[in-house]
């Protein structure tokens, strides 16, 4: 039998009935219609269907879309400032952190909540926190180059913006 | 994943009620689900039902009790673990081994509960809970009761639970600053891999920090079920850490065991794993650096 829910993502609430074994990966591609998230592995080991679950990075496949009820969750469509690029987005594109694409939303969501956990990364806390995010190209080196100057680039806007307030 | 029904009990004697009348029926209690929809994926097990736990107020929390033992419930994730400023003050072993498993996704969702449940042979939290000396308690639909961690396993993924029966949380007793731990293991891959062999040391200096006074040391995915190693204990009891009585305690820690063979790690690779991981592990104690300093 199916259950009701509401989903907030992305700044939006979408009321949904869902069969109770589905989880969030699917209903945020098939009902909610967000194919940003990917589907991999299913297993919980490859990270292309990484969301933010009020603010925490998951695998979307290992969560019911039951348990997400009522919670907030941001997926790669929610990092984009309408036309304008995340920092993240725009630095993958420069630092070609991009080959075939498939483990970039998961790649780019999880790399987000590190950056608003930690804004000055280290390499080796980059590698750890995207440990969970597989590339099957193996381009890491340039993913890892492109997160950390995202993260510069993200903290001489902020300083600007702070110089501009004052 | 085949279709199944689901509850969200909002308090500990739903969940239980519901549990005791899904005896028998695959009904499943849900924590942070990455190894039960894993293994529904694969086939092992077909749910008919599971119970979400996480309605359930408080069994996310980690608190300290009046006689100054660690609570820590059985929803808190492993990256709550390696957060919880209580949890490092009072058992830093516990954060530093949650530190190494997993990812960082599976680590949002994963909890200490469900990986003491699963019963696991390479369940990497429990051997540092043994040589803790954790207690795990429980509620079930005859009331509730305390299990110490060496005593919940009963067999190959074989627990003490009964039928409605729920692990409410982890005790971990009072500690001094003489005692120091540490859990070393080792995996194929750096991270986001399954351990093979994990060695928990756990030492009660004298007040100088010199001498051993008592040693506890357990072993994690050499054996069905993780266990102590007693022969490994004496060596060290009573004496001052030196590179001798390591090199002896690893020999003793590796010659005591028969260790599974599989498909990950052969018979005699555990068991020179098990020598290099007690010695190691042992190391990071015998100095006086910072024992969560990351190896």
């Amino acid at each position: 039998m199916k259950r009701t829910l509401t989903l907030h993502v992305n700044g939006d609430n979408y009321d949904i009935s869902v069969r109770p074994h589905a989880v969030l990966l699917d209903v945020l591609r098939d009902q909610v219609e967000l194919t940003g998230t990917n589907e991999s592995c299913r297993l919980g080991y490859c990270g292309a269907c990484t969301v933010l679950l009020d603010g925490t990075p998951v695998n979307s496949c290992m969560v019911l879309a039951l348990d997400a009820d009522g919670r907030k969750i941001t997926t790669v469509e929610g990092l984009a400032h309408g036309d304008a690029l995340h920092p993240l987005q725009q630095a993958f594109v420069e630092h070609g952190a991009i080959q075939c694409g498939f483990c970039s939303a998961g790649m780019i969501t999880s790399a987000a909540a590190l950056l608003e956990e930690n804004p000055h990364p280290t390499e080796a806390e980059v590698r750890y926190a995207l440990a969970g995010n597989l590339c099957r190209c193996t381009g890491y080196v340039k993913i890892v180059e492109a997160v950390l100057a995202a993260a510069e680039q993200m903290a001489d806007s902020s300083m600007e913006a702070e110089r501009s307030t004052t | 994943m085949k279709p199944f029904d689901y509850y969200a009990p909002e308090t500990l004697d739903d969940a239980v009620e519901i549990l005791v009348q899904g005896a028998g029926d695959d009904v499943y209690p849900l924590a942070g689900g990455t190894d039960l929809f894993l293994r529904a994926r694969f086939g092992e097990i077909a749910p008919t039902a599971v119970v979400n736990l996480k309605r359930i107020p408080g069994l996310a929390e980690v608190s300290r009790a009046d006689d100054g033992s660690l609570h820590i419930g059985p929803l808190v994730t492993l990256n709550q673990l390696i957060a919880s400023p209580l949890v490092d003050e009072h058992s830093p072993i516990l954060a530093q081994t949650a530190g190494v498993m997993a990812s960082r996704l599976i680590r949002n969702l994963g909890t200490i509960g469900g990986n003491v449940c699963r019963a696991a042979h390479y369940a990497d939290l429990v051997a540092p809970l043994m040589v803790s000396d954790a207690g795990v308690d429980i509620a079930g639909p005859g009331g509730e009761r305390r299990v110490p961690i060496a005593e919940f396993y009963t067999g190959p993924r074989e627990t003490v639970l009964d039928d409605g029966e729920l692990v409410t949380g982890i005790r971990v007793p009072a500690t001094t600053p003489q005692v120091r731990s540490r859990y070393v293991n080792h995996m194929h891959r750096e991270m986001v891999d399954l351990t093979i062999a994990g060695v928990a040391v756990s030492i009660r200096f004298d007040a100088q920090h010199r001498v051993c006074e008592e040693a506890r040391i357990a072993l994690n995915a050499v054996a069905p079920v993780q266990q102590r190693v007693p022969a490994a204990e004496k060596v060290l009891a009573g004496a001052p850490l030196t590179e001798e009585s390591i090199a002896e305690a690893a020999r003793a820690a590796s010659e005591a065991i028969e260790p599974i063979d599989d498909m990950h790690a052969s018979s005699w690779y555990r068991r020179k794993l098990i020598g290099v991981l007690t010695r190691r592990a042992l190391q990071t104690l015998s100095s006086r650096e910072d024992a969560k300093t990351p190896m």
